[in-house]
């Protein structure tokens, strides 16, 4: 399976274009058997990307596209010359609109070619067999079912290539694999033994019987583990003298959003909502209300909370960048949003609409001073009286909270939590301000670690102050993701965490293995030092 | 021939989902449909061509409905316009 493939520009003849055109025929009809396959093998917790492939079959079938392939073979043309050129026109087309929807699938479109193309080209059909290793470039979706279903044990690539698309259906069939290791064909000889360890990245060819028997009992105690995990999952999230702690997760696109079922958190506890920035059309409300929907259907009946735009200091999508002398105390976050409106008002307006559902809440970042959060508020009554002269209903009373993550919003967290619904606490950035140290800078990343106690001892004062005003409030940072520190963060009473949805599991297990007075003694000894 | 101006109903307008939706039920039929707006005008049963119309909520799209069962496919078209294209 190469996945450079050689396009014939030479002409046929004449009595070759029936011939051609059945090939084309049967190409997309083993094309469309493979994608029904997949489609109808992902369970429903996967239903998105069972859509997914629904629509490949659709596109595959487009009469459009389908009657100009055929044109160009009636003009002697090669099939695969023909599906190349015509293929090609329509994701330039896609490609040059403006909508992020629709370059997406300009992206579906570029691999529905190479597939039909390599079925085009390679006649014979590749036939895995149980416990093969199959040594690849590149993974296309289509193969990961012919994996599946011949029993193989995995495979490894050569590029890191897998789409977000691929990498979740090789999840969703627990396919284990690495890629991107350079050289790899080079290395591989057909017929040869080999592990594929997933969990470390690692590929092992020709191993000793040392390691063989070194994994055979790994691949058991993992196997456990797993069984273990997946009943963790099912259980409250609260410690063993009931301590209710909320385990949610992190989102950063719709991709994502399939792992949400597996994971059974309790709720999705920041949303980063800059992808939609990476679109031409912003400012259209349409797509953004459209996203924020999906999102907010898909958790119901649990809550969402996205976070509005966060631009600045390291992140800057397209279009966005201006440069600034200290981008870290620049105009992010919040700052940034006063300084465009209307941006700001059109994701309100768009988040307000979805609030519809009554599951979601918003989330404002880098918070300075009460000044920062009255404007806020201000505007968002703005909208708010926008929409009620428009007769456009919403949550009238959706929760609105704010990011402690600067030095000084930490100190007057008690003022802030009187205004605000809720509490987020942005550790990453709270920890960059307090010790005065660049996050992205190696020479003084040193200074941080989410161990630190004076950390902490911050943490710990900042819940204090917001239970005073008897608000909520949650820890979304790097922090919450080391399952080491789950238990010192139970202890400074917090209520929530919200982190990437791979280390759930563990975090989940030890909050219920933990007993919330033993965590609360814990954390009291650690920052009293 | 048919021809009818019908409303797009649904807020999201016709993005991907509703455009899947009208494709399915077009191509059920034997005669040629077109969707027009704009000056643009694409094939009916292009999955493709429907979605790069990107209409939105509130654009009227011109039906252009021709063929052997043309007026039950422009009554089931109106259907699922009506309808929201099956989101409402």
């Amino acid at each position: 399976m190469d996945d450079y493939i050689k396009i014939n520009r030479k002409k046929i003849k004449e009595i070759d274009v029936e011939n051609e055109i059945d090939k084309l025929k049967i190409s997309i009809k083993n094309l469309e058997d493979d994608f029904n396959s997949i489609s109808n093998e992902l369970d429903k917790d996967y239903d998105s990307i069972a859509e997914m492939y629904q629509l490949n079959v659709m596109m595959l079938n487009d009469p459009e596209i389908l009657d100009q392939i055929i044109n160009k073979i009636s003009n002697f043309y090669s099939a695969d010359y023909s599906v190349d050129f015509v293929f090609n026109k329509f994701i330039k087309q896609l490609k040059n609109t403006n909508d992020l929807l629709l370059k997406e699938r300009a992206e579906l479109l570029e691999e529905i070619k190479k597939l039909l193309l390599n079925n085009l080209l390679n006649n014979s059909s590749i036939n895995f067999k149980k416990n093969d290793i199959i040594v690849t470039k590149t993974i296309e979706t289509n193969l990961l079912f012919k994996i599946k279903e011949a029993g193989a044990s995995g495979f490894v690539c050569q590029e890191g290539g897998l789409t977000s698309h691929s990498a979740i259906v090789a999840r969703a069939f627990n396919i284990p694999s690495v890629i991107n290791i350079k050289n790899l064909i080079k290395y591989c000889k057909q017929g040869e033994y080999a592990i594929i360890d997933a969990i470390n990245g690692k590929f092992i060819i020709n191993p000793s019987q040392d390691k063989i028997d070194e994994y055979k009992l790994l691949k058991k105690e993992i196997n456990n583990k797993n069984k273990i995990l997946a009943k963790i999952l099912t259980k409250k999230s609260e410690t063993k003298d009931n301590k209710k702690v909320l385990i949610k997760s992190n989102l950063d696109n719709l991709v994502e959003l399939q792992e949400y079922n597996l994971i059974n958190s309790d709720g999705i506890g920041l949303v980063r909502t800059e992808i939609l920035l990476e679109a031409k059309d912003i400012f259209n409300e349409n797509k953004q209300y459209e996203y924020y929907k999906e999102i907010a259907q898909k958790v119901y009946p649990n809550n969402v909370t996205f976070r509005i735009f966060d631009i600045g200091s390291d992140k800057y999508p397209d279009g966005f960048k201006f440069k600034e002398a200290n981008p870290a105390l620049g105009v992010r976050g919040i700052r940034f949003l006063f300084k465009n409106i209307t941006l700001f008002k059109k994701q309100i307006r768009a988040l307000l609409k979805v609030s519809e559902l009554k599951n979601i809440k918003i989330l404002i970042p880098m918070i300075s001073n009460l000044e920062d959060v009255e404007k806020s508020l201000a505007i968002i009554e703005e909208v708010k009286s926008e929409l009620n002269n428009l007769r456009i209903s919403y949550d009238k009373n959706i929760q609105i909270g704010f990011m402690i993550e600067t030095p000084s919003a930490a100190l007057m967290t008690k003022q802030i939590a009187k205004l605000s619904d809720f509490i987020s606490i942005g550790t990453n950035d709270l920890c960059q301000y307090l010790f005065a140290a660049d996050r992205t800078n190696q020479d003084t990343s040193v200074y941080l670690s989410n161990e630190s106690k004076l950390l902490f001892n911050v943490i710990n004062n900042i819940v204090k102050d917001t239970h005073l005003e008897g608000k909520e409030v949650s820890i979304c940072g790097e922090i919450a993701y080391n399952d080491k520190l789950t238990q010192l963060l139970i202890g400074t009473d917090v209520d929530e965490l919200s982190l990437s949805f791979a280390n759930i599991p563990n975090v989940k297990n030890e909050l219920i293995n933990s007993n919330y007075k033993e965590c609360k003694i814990k954390l009291e000894k650690y920052i009293e030092n | 021939m048919i021809e009818k101006s019908l409303e797009v109903v649904n807020k999201n307008g016709l993005h991907t989902r509703p455009a899947a939706n009208v494709v399915k039920l077009t191509s059920k039929f034997k005669s040629d449909v077109y969707l027009s707006k704009d000056g643009m005008k694409v094939n009916g049963k292009s999955i493709i061509g429907v979605m790069t119309l990107a209409a939105d909520y509130g654009s009227f799209i011109k039906i252009i409905v021709d063929g052997p069962d043309e007026t039950e496919t422009m009554e089931k078209i109106e259907e699922l316009f009506k309808n929201g294209f099956g989101e409402l």
